[in-house]
């Protein structure tokens, strides 16, 4: 338990870097970003329990393989579709209705809205929505995470 | 308690060492979103074929590019285990771990490290 959330907690170091990199990157090229140092806490929060919840998936993911070769070929495999079935680049509306059923259930729809609403739009509505789906997912999978790493230690 | 708050502790100033160490794959991550802004971005803005509630496209896809590249990091954590390494030729590797860990993490014949 304490070693799968150290794990994951260490990510967020570098996760605050890169989040630092792009923001200032994005304003450099005119995008406004909502000046309101709330939402930027919010969706600092919400960059944090995400990646608490990315890298925990990866951990349990992990415990069950023994090559590293075949994990990697997992991850590649998890990556491009979880960001092409979800609402990142295209908006839910224009797309076929198979396909957002895949999307209700994706993380990453959850975590790209909720950043949307407090970067960019800068309104809190529907927030607690997306913020109850990302903690439901971060713990999920910390407690998955757990059982498995505690077998794979015995 | 003291126990977890000590690891996770831990584990943090192992990854800032890790960062500090390799100094430049900082820079190297920000290459791909930087890409998708620059590029991608103005790129799909022109084509104006997509509803994004008024928000300019460049705009729309920012948290995205910011996830994309967390998500991929976090999706490479993974589990040495010394039977591959040792498959790898890696003969010493309580040695390597002695390295890599600090002493007051119970990281013993398991290691959980970044993948590149």
């Amino acid at each position: 338990m304490s070693i799968v959330l150290g794990r994951s907690s260490a990510s967020i170091i570098r996760a605050l870097f890169q989040f630092a990199i792009i923001t200032s990157i994005a304003i450099a090229l005119g995008v406004k970003i909502e000046p309101n140092p709330f939402y930027l806490l919010l969706s600092l929060i919400i960059v944090v329990i995400t990646f608490i919840g990315f890298s925990v998936f990866s951990i349990w993911i992990a415990t069950y393989m023994k090559i590293r070769e075949r994990f990697m070929g997992i991850g590649q495999a998890i990556t491009i579709p979880l960001f092409f079935a979800s609402n990142a680049i295209y908006p839910i509306s224009i797309m076929p209705v198979p396909i957002r059923v895949i999307v209700l259930i994706n993380p990453l729809t959850y975590v790209v809205d909720a950043l949307r609403k407090t970067m960019i739009i800068g309104s809190s509505y529907g927030l607690a929505i997306d913020a109850l789906a990302l903690v439901v997912f971060a713990v999920l999978f910390i407690v998955l995470a757990s059982i498995e790493f505690r077998r794979i230690i015995d | 308690m003291g126990n977890s708050i000590n690891a996770i502790f831990a584990f943090m100033v192992l990854e800032a060492r890790r960062i500090k160490h390799y100094r430049t794959e900082l820079y190297t991550r920000a290459i791909q979103p930087i890409l998708w802004l620059v590029v991608f971005g103005p790129v799909m803005a022109r084509v104006r074929a997509l509803p994004t509630n008024g928000i300019p496209y460049v705009a729309f896809i920012t948290p995205d590019v910011i996830m994309q590249s967390y998500a991929i990091r976090g999706l490479r954590i993974h589990i040495l285990r010394p039977n591959n390494s040792l498959r790898k030729g890696v003969r010493n590797f309580e040695e390597a771990i002695n390295n890599v860990c600090l002493p007051n993490v119970h990281c013993t014949w398991q290691v959980l490290c970044i993948n590149n």
